[in-house]
């Protein structure tokens, strides 16, 4: 084992900066590259601009409050009865109360109808409407858009719990700038402590949500709005007849914003948490449904986006570049390096693979302290942190991911 | 049937009938005269013609106060089909011809023979009263229940004729108060038949119902069927699909036409539209208005009440041959108090403390009624208990919230007062007595409540039993 790290340092010190670069141009290119140069110049802009625009977010925020837009909340949802009740409590400590709450019951199966309809006649929802047959996401979403009245829409899930100012902070956007469509919210883990696989899902959210979304805002290529936490202008909602059908639900809508030319929005300070599946079985099945998702939205239904014409907008364009290569290709290119390896450079293993762990680890670190200043709640993902296994992990899970 | 009547001797002269010793009176229809006039006579027989006049007279006579009328032995002639539940329930004997009266005299005989059992006593008590009659009637005519008839034209849309007869139609639901208090102090047994919803301001039991905009109240409500398009995943109101001049429904995102329910197109739910807020909802609520006095509540608000038959119990039988009518008022639900044994119970229980802690010092207040009777006789149970409901609150309002008050009987309460010094305990006395006695003066013009208190110490040396036996005397 000695002799080992002896020999693996050795070789590592004696190698040229060139044939380190060639071994390693997957981490460099991508990990190091686009996930670190990128994400924390992009962050440095970000934080920036929020300083010197802070002007703008009080006035967006005086303009809110002394319109009080009436905003509509909807929530719909199957067997989700149980989670409705603590829902409208906690919307009721809300900084901002001008609301109607809908509830759309699709097709549920046990108490839901009668403690929804209770809490209807008690005037915690204002709208309740029970379907008998289950008719999916996108229609119960657009059954209660239909009867919604507000000029902001906000789609929450019902088993999600939301910060004391959550519904004010992610309506606050419209009214920062005209051209905001969609605002997403800062979907978190909240059952982070139950099993290691919600911790490895708690630090990929505060990652890819918490950083990562705030990077693809910036940039202008943020796409994906959550389901769990967004806001839409009802105007934009009208035009594009609500939602459509299938798993993609949450991707979808918000091209069809862009194409109207709508903003789509991160709010870093709107916070949800969500409770993560809590196996890494379950986990699986929650990512081959986002998986199939991903492939229909990209690649079917917007195709016309590949293809210049009165549609094309080069910032989409880069969007979905963006998001093909880094959900769904970064997937062969990995497989590509690994080929690579495995045939020019399959003596080398021995270094190769451990030296990945290290560089991984490394970045992974690198990226924790330096990314921490731009997190909301940054405190709550240290103690995580202190296990280098669980790291290590956390490197594997993002890379398959 | 001519040599039945042959072997008795029947002389009709004018409107009087005299048979066997028996002297009976016919009264023609629609015809004018006071039945006061009728008290000689053995029975009556009704030209039953007209069916309003026969009603009239026959309330007349069961509705009196007196025994001479109430059990008069009646008649009816000429009857032909009788659709009144009062007429129906209330005579003795249908004739085809006056020829049959003789076969009828024998149960004339025993009605009277039966009358001569009863009790003379007329309670004083209006409720009591009506009970009594209401038993005489049925030992006399051998009646064993009480059945309740569909009526339209009573206010609970039942009727029981030989107790309703005594109060006005719009009264009946007093009729149903009365059996259901009957029935809790064991003089009538009930048998589940039916059951009604009264309005919660005037009990009457004729309401209007309909849906009504659960915001709004308004009855301009339209249902509309909802429409969930499969392909684009749009949901709407059939109206949003419909155009005008074609019969196609047209979804309005996607603009294909809607082609076969159940394979691109479904109707999850229906939801209610109200036309005077503009508000959506699916829930409507059912509201009742009454047409007695216009109260527009919801369904669940309106009192229910079961419409039994009545079955005389052993104790409601013995009233009418003298067993005497005594309301215990031990039933009586008083907002803010405890029943009596779990009253004795906790008195107990402070008792025990203070054997503990001699520091504590506690008084048991009570409070005796005195004339309440007549108050009772003057405003009926009813209202006194409503009464008494009233003196507790005001009582309350007195005690600390830790003090306990149990209402014993309708002319005794008892206090409980925890943690009290002897002067303290006295001023709540006095103070309680006052208000009691202004409360009730005010309420009621010409009467003065005459209230005795006894106010004891619960001391270490006391056990529970001397306690309230002291407590429960009057005279002590
Ligand atoms: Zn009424
Ligand atoms: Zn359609
Ligand atoms: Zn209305």
């Amino acid at each position: 084992m000695h002799n080992f790290i002896d020999e693996f340092i050795d070789y590592a010190l004696s190698m040229d900066t060139i044939t380190f670069v060639r071994l390693f141009w997957f981490f460099f290119l991508f990990e190091f590259t686009r996930y670190f140069i990128v994400d924390f110049a992009v962050l440095l802009i970000w934080r920036f601009k929020q300083i010197i625009f802070k002007h703008k977010w009080d006035q967006a925020r005086e303009r809110l409050f002394a319109e009080q837009p009436l905003i509509s909340i909807i929530v719909p949802g199957k067997n989700e009865g149980k989670h409705i009740h603590k829902l409208t409590k906690s919307l009721n400590e809300q900084t901002y109360q001008n609301y109607e709450l809908i509830i759309v019951d699709d097709g549920s199966d046990d108490q839901t109808e009668l403690i929804c309809r209770d809490l209807e006649r008690n005037g915690l929802i204002d709208l309740f409407i029970r379907n008998d047959v289950r008719g999916g996401k996108a229609s119960g979403a657009n059954t209660a858009l239909r009867f919604s009245k507000g000029e902001i829409v906000v789609h929450l899930d019902a088993d999600c719990s939301y910060d004391y100012d959550a519904i004010e902070k992610i309506i606050l956007p419209f009214y920062y700038d005209e051209k905001i469509g969609a605002v997403g919210g800062n979907v978190q883990v909240r059952n982070k402590e139950v099993s290691l696989c919600t911790t490895l899902q708690a630090i990929e959210y505060a990652h890819s949500i918490g950083v990562g979304r705030i990077v693809t805002s910036e940039l202008g290529i943020y796409r994906v709005v959550s389901g769990a936490f967004g806001a839409f202008k009802r105007q934009a909602l009208e035009r594009v007849e609500g939602w459509d059908i299938g798993p993609g639900l949450d991707g979808d809508i918000t091209v069809k914003f862009r194409k109207m030319d709508y903003r789509i929005f991160f709010q870093p300070e709107a916070m949800c948490l969500t409770s993560a599946p809590d196996t890494f079985k379950k986990l699986q099945n929650q990512r081959l449904r986002w998986d199939k998702s991903l492939v229909r939205f990209r690649l079917r239904k917007h195709r016309d986006v590949f293809f210049p014409h009165a549609n094309f907008k080069i910032k989409d364009f880069i969007a979905f570049l963006e998001n093909i290569t880094y959900n769904l290709l970064l997937n062969i290119k990995w497989y590509f390096y690994v080929a690579d390896m495995l045939i020019n450079a399959s003596a080398m293993l021995w270094f190769i693979v451990p030296m990945n762990l290290i560089l991984y680890t490394l970045n992974n670190y690198a990226k924790y302290f330096l990314f921490m200043n731009f997190r909301k709640r940054r405190n709550d993902h240290r103690g995580y942190f202190l296990l280098i296994f669980r790291l290590w992990f956390s490197t594997l899970v993002t890379s398959y991911a | 049937m001519i040599g039945e009547a042959k072997r008795t001797s029947v002389t009709v002269q004018e409107q009087k009938i005299s048979i066997d010793n028996l002297l009976f009176f016919v009264i023609e229809a629609n015809s004018s005269f006071k039945i006061e006039h009728l008290m000689a006579y053995d029975g009556v027989i009704i030209d039953a013609q007209d069916e309003s006049f026969t009603h009239h007279i026959i309330k007349s006579f069961r509705a009196h106060r007196n025994p001479e009328y109430y059990l008069k032995p009646i008649f009816l002639i000429n009857a032909g089909e009788i659709k009144d539940p009062l007429i129906r329930d209330l005579h003795d004997g249908i004739l085809f011809s006056l020829d049959l009266l003789p076969e009828n005299t024998s149960k004339v005989r025993d009605i009277f023979l039966k009358t001569t059992h009863l009790d003379a006593n007329i309670p004083e008590l209006n409720e009591a009263r009506i009970l009594k009659k209401v038993f005489d009637y049925m030992y006399t005519r051998d009646l064993k229940s009480l059945s309740p008839v569909i009526d339209h034209r009573s206010s609970v849309g039942y009727t029981w004729p030989v107790i309703s007869v005594n109060f006005q139609r719009h009264e009946e639901s007093q009729v149903l108060e009365l059996l259901e208090w009957a029935d809790k102090e064991q003089l009538l047994n009930s048998e589940f038949k039916d059951r009604v919803y009264l309005c919660s301001n005037c009990s009457n039991g004729f309401m209007l119902y309909r849906e009504v905009c659960p915001h709004c109240n308004s009855a301009n409500v339209n249902a509309s069927d909802i429409i969930h398009h499969f392909p684009c995943a749009y949901v709407g109101p059939i109206k949003d699909f419909q155009k005008e001049g074609e019969h196609v429904l047209v979804c309005p995102k996607c603009r294909k036409g809607l082609r076969h329910i159940g394979v691109d197109y479904d109707k999850p739910s229906i939801v209610n539209h109200c036309n005077s807020c503009d508000k959506s909802f699916q829930d409507v609520y059912v509201k009742a208005k009454c047409l007695g006095c216009h109260n527009d509540v919801e369904v669940q608000y309106l009192i229910s009440h079961n419409i039994s038959e009545y079955k005389i119990a052993t104790k409601g039988a013995s009233v009418a041959t003298g067993a005497g009518l005594t309301f215990s008022g031990k039933n009586i639900v008083v907002p803010g108090t405890v029943p009596f044994d779990a009253f004795k119970m906790m008195v107990h229980y402070q008792l025990e403390r203070v054997k503990n802690s001699p520091q504590i010092k506690s008084h048991l207040l009570s409070l005796h009624f005195k004339n309440i009777d007549s108050v009772k006789n003057i405003i009926g149970i009813k209202s006194y208990e409503n009464l008494l409901k009233d003196m507790v609150e005001l009582m309350r309002n007195h005690v600390q919230s830790s003090d306990f008050i149990s209402v014993k009987d309708y002319d005794l309460i008892m206090v409980c007062l925890n943690d009290s010094e002897i002067a303290e305990a006295e001023q709540t006395a006095t103070s309680i007595v006052e208000h009691l006695t202004t409360m009730v003066e005010d309420n009621l013009t010409g009467f003065s409540l005459e209230c005795k208190t006894n106010l004891q110490l619960l001391a270490i040396t006391l056990k529970t039993d001397e306690l309230f036996k002291a407590a429960l005397n009057p005279n002590y």
